[in-house]
C-alpha cells in the first residue's frame, strides 16, 4: 500500500453507458498506485447524510480497494443539505476525517459562511472550487492573449483572487477548514501562502504539466480544455515552485469526459480528462520522489486526519488516461 | 488569372496566410471582378466542383455572395443551413459534417457561432475548407474584401499596398471577427490599425496580439495623431454581448457613434475618408443613416466586392486541391 491520497477526483453517478463506472475508477486509482480517492459525486442525486452510506456502500462494492470515499454535498440547490457527518465513520468504514464537497464555487457569501460554521461543528475538511463563479462564468482560457487571438471566451485571473480571498475570509470568521482545488494563478499561492495555514490548497496535475500555450498549438482541440483553464507559463512555474515548497498540495483532477462531451466545438465541450492513473508517472519527473510524497501523500494525510504512511512511491502508472495523451500529443509543454 | 497558389490548403483565418496569399487572393479578385462586370458573368473554373455551403449560423449576405461566387464559377452547390436541419434536432458538428462528408464536396464553406469549428473540420473532411465566419475569432473573407474595397477606392494595386494609410476599427472589438481579421490582414498590407471601444468591449491583450493603437474614446482615436484614411464601424452585437457590456443605444451612439457632427470633424481632416460598415447596420447606433448613405460611404461596394473576393478565394482554394476539376482537367 502506498498510502497517497487524491483528494480531487469527480465521478458521475449514475453515468451514463459509456462513462466512467466505479470499477474503472478504483482500476485507474491502483494502476496510479493511489490507496484512497476522495470522490466528488456529481450526480442527479446529491450524496448527502441519507445517501451517503448507500453510496459509499456502492462504491466500496465495486472495488474494496483502493478507498474511494465519497465526498459529502453541504449544499443542493442553493440549500443546505441533510450533513450526515454524524454518521460519517460508519458509513465510510475508515478513521478518516469528514470530507465535503462543493463542485462549483458558492458566490452566496452567507450560504458559504452557514457552509463553514457547520463544517468547523462537525470537524469536516471542506473542498472548493478556488473561483468565483460569476467572474469564472464561462471562461475556457484565461483572459488575455491567448483567449484574445483564439477569440475564444476567457476568464481574469482575478477569479481566483477574489475566490480565495473570500475562503480566506470565511475561513477566519468560521474557523472552518477549506481546502481549495484547482489553483491555477501565481496570485493564487501567494494568497495560500499569506494567509498561513487559514486555508490549504492544491494544483491539479494537467496545471504543472502544461501551461495555456497548450491551446495554441493544439489549435482548437477540446483535449486540451482543462476547469479551471491551463495557467501562463509564470503561473504554472510559480504552481510548481509552490508544491516542491510545500505551500501546495497535488490532486490529479480527475474528471472523465465521455466522448459525446468531448467531440464538440471547444466553447461546447465538457472541460477535463482522466489523469488519476498517469500522475505519478507524469509528476515523478518534475517534482522527484520526495516532493510528490509530500505533496500528495504525508499532505493530504493529515489534513484528513490519517497517521503517517511509510511506503514508497507508487509504480510508474499506466498510459490508460488523457492527461498521458494529451502530453505525448503536446510534448513541447513537457518540463 | 493569376497561376500562383497559396501557401495553405484552407482558409481558416488570415492567420495564417502569407502576405503572398493575401496579394495573390486580391490580384486574383480584380480578375473576377472584371467578370462580375461582363453581361455574361460566368466563368468555367470550377465546372464539375462541389460547393457545400454550411451555415450554422443566421447570415444574408455572406450566404448570398459566397453562393453567387460558386454559381459564377460554374460549381454545383450544396446548401445547408442549421435551422430545419437535424443540427435543429440535437445532431453535432462533426456528425453532420461526417454526412455531408460523404456527399463528397470539393469546397467547404462555413459559419459557425463557435471559435474554431473550421479547424475542427478541416480535420474531418476532405474537402477544401473556407471560413466564413466562426464565433468571435475570424471571419477572413470579410476581411479580404474589406482591404479590396480600400485599395479601389485608394486607387491602389494589391502590390501596392496599404502603406501610409490609417485605419480606424470602431464598436466591440471582443465579439467582432471582422475586427480580429482586420487587425491581422490590414498591417500585413502595410496600413497603421487603430481600434476604439468601450473598455468593456476591447479584448484583453490585444495590443500585444495584434500591435494596433488602442483608444477608449472615439475622438482620441479619431482626432489625434495623423488623419484617419478610413473608418470601419462595426455592428454592436447585442446577441452575442453577455449583460452589462454597455448602456443605452442612445449612450453609445453619442460616445462611439459616427453621426453627422463627427464625420463632420473628420472630413475637415481628410476630405477624402472611407467610412465602411461589414453590415448589417443599426443605422442611428453605429452610424447615421446620413453618413451611411454618403459619398464618403463604401459599404455598398464592400457588398459587391465580396462576390469577387469570394470567388477567388474557392477558385484558389480548388486549385490546392490534390483531385483535378473538370476545368482544369481538360
Amino acid at each position: 500500500m502506498s498510502g497517497f491520497v487524491d483528494l480531487d477526483v469527480t465521478l458521475r453517478l449514475p453515468g451514463a453507458p459509456d462513462d466512467e463506472a466505479p470499477a474503472a475508477l478504483a482500476r485507474r486509482a491502483r494502476d496510479g498506485g493511489v490507496d484512497i480517492v476522495v470522490v466528488g459525486v456529481d450526480g442527479a442525486a446529491p450524496v448527502d447524510g441519507v445517501g451517503l452510506a448507500s453510496t459509499a456502500a456502492m462504491l466500496r462494492a465495486a472495488s474494496p480497494t483502493p478507498l474511494l470515499i465519497p465526498a459529502v454535498q453541504p449544499l443542493v440547490g442553493g440549500q443546505l443539505t441533510d450533513l450526515g457527518s454524524l454518521g460519517w465513520h460508519a458509513a465510510i468504514g475508515a478513521p478518516v476525517r469528514p470530507v465535503w464537497r462543493l463542485l462549483a464555487p458558492v458566490d452566496d457569501a452567507l450560504l458559504l459562511r452557514r457552509v463553514g460554521e457547520l463544517a468547523r461543528a462537525h470537524n469536516a475538511v471542506v473542498i472548493v472550487p478556488s473561483v468565483d463563479g460569476s467572474l469564472a462564468a464561462g471562461g475556457i482560457a484565461i483572459e488575455g492573449p491567448i483567449a484574445t487571438r483564439l477569440g475564444i471566451p476567457g476568464m481574469p485571473e482575478a477569479a481566483e483572487t477574489v475566490g480565495i480571498g473570500r475562503l480566506i475570509e470565511m475561513a477566519r470568521l468560521t474557523g472552518a477548514s477549506f481546502h481549495v482545488v484547482g489553483v491555477f494563478t501565481a496570485a493564487g499561492v501567494r494568497l495560500i501562502e499569506q494567509a498561513a495555514g487559514l486555508v490549504t490548497g492544491s494544483v491539479r496535475a494537467p496545471h504543472l504539466l502544461l501551461d495555456e500555450t497548450a491551446l495554441l498549438a493544439s489549435r482548437y482541440d477540446t483535449a486540451v480544455l482543462r476547469s479551471p483553464p491551463l495557467p501562463t507559463s509564470a503561473s504554472r512555474a510559480v504552481l510548481v515552485d509552490a508544491v516542491r515548497r510545500g505551500v501546495l498540495m497535488v490532486g490529479s483532477g480527475h474528471t472523465f469526459v465521455p466522448r459525446r462531451e468531448r467531440d464538440l466545438e471547444l466553447s461546447r465541450a465538457t472541460p477535463g480528462g482522466t489523469s488519476l492513473s498517469s500522475t505519478a508517472r507524469l509528476l515523478r519527473p518534475l517534482l522527484g520522489d520526495n516532493v510528490l510524497t509530500a505533496a500528495w501523500r504525508d499532505a493530504p494525510r493529515r489534513l484528513l486526519g490519517l497517521p503517517p504512511a511509510t511506503a514508497p512511491i507508487p509504480a510508474d502508472g499506466v498510459v490508460d488516461d488523457d492527461l498521458s495523451a494529451l502530453v505525448a500529443m503536446l510534448p513541447g509543454a513537457r518540463p | 488569372m493569376s497561376g500562383g497558389r497559396l501557401s495553405v490548403p484552407h482558409l481558416l483565418g488570415i492567420e495564417g496566410l502569407t502576405r503572398d496569399d493575401a496579394l495573390l487572393i486580391l490580384d486574383t479578385a480584380r480578375s473576377f471582378r472584371e467578370v462580375n462586370s461582363r453581361q455574361l458573368k460566368k466563368v468555367p473554373a470550377l465546372r464539375g466542383r462541389l460547393v457545400a455551403l454550411l451555415f450554422f449560423e443566421n447570415s444574408t449576405r455572406t450566404r448570398l455572395s459566397f453562393e453567387l461566387a460558386a454559381k459564377r464559377l460554374s460549381a454545383d452547390t450544396l446548401s445547408f443551413s442549421a435551422s430545419g436541419s437535424s443540427v435543429s434536432k440535437g445532431e453535432t458538428l462533426l456528425d453532420t459534417a461526417r454526412n455531408i462528408e460523404a456527399m463528397g464536396p470539393d469546397l467547404v464553406v462555413v459559419r459557425h457561432e463557435a471559435s474554431g469549428a473550421p479547424w475542427m473540420l478541416s480535420r474531418v473532411m476532405g474537402g477544401a475548407i473556407a471560413n466564413a465566419g466562426d464565433g468571435q475569432h475570424e471571419h477572413p473573407t470579410q476581411a479580404l474584401l474589406d482591404a479590396f474595397t480600400l485599395l479601389q477606392r485608394f486607387g491602389r494595386t494589391p502590390s501596392q499596398g496599404l502603406e501610409g494609410k490609417t485605419v480606424c476599427i470602431v464598436g466591440d472589438i471582443s465579439r467582432s471577427r471582422v475586427a480580429r481579421s482586420n487587425m491581422l490582414l490590414l498591417p500585413l498590407l502595410g496600413a497603421k490599425v487603430r481600434v476604439v471601444g468601450p473598455p468593456t468591449m476591447l479584448p484583453a491583450g490585444v495590443r500585444e496580439v495584434y500591435g494596433v493603437d488602442v483608444f477608449d474614446h472615439v475622438d482620441d482615436a479619431f482626432f489625434s495623431g495623423d488623419a484617419v484614411d478610413a473608418v470601419m464601424m462595426l455592428r454592436i452585437q447585442k446577441e452575442r454581448a453577455a449583460r452589462a457590456v454597455m448602456g443605452s443605444d442612445h449612450d453609445y451612439a453619442a460616445a462611439y457613434g459616427l453621426h453627422r457632427e463627427r464625420f463632420e470633424q473628420l472630413r475637415a481632416r481628410r476630405d477624402d475618408v472611407v467610412v465602411m460598415h461589414p453590415g448589417p447596420i443599426n443605422r442611428g447606433v453605429e452610424i447615421d443613416a446620413a453618413v451611411a448613405d454618403s459619398d464618403a460611404s463604401v459599404i455598398l461596394d464592400q457588398t459587391e466586392n465580396g462576390v469577387a473576393v469570394r470567388m477567388a478565394v474557392l477558385y484558389l482554394l480548388a486549385l490546392g486541391l490534390a483531385r483535378p476539376g473538370l476545368a482544369e482537367g481538360e
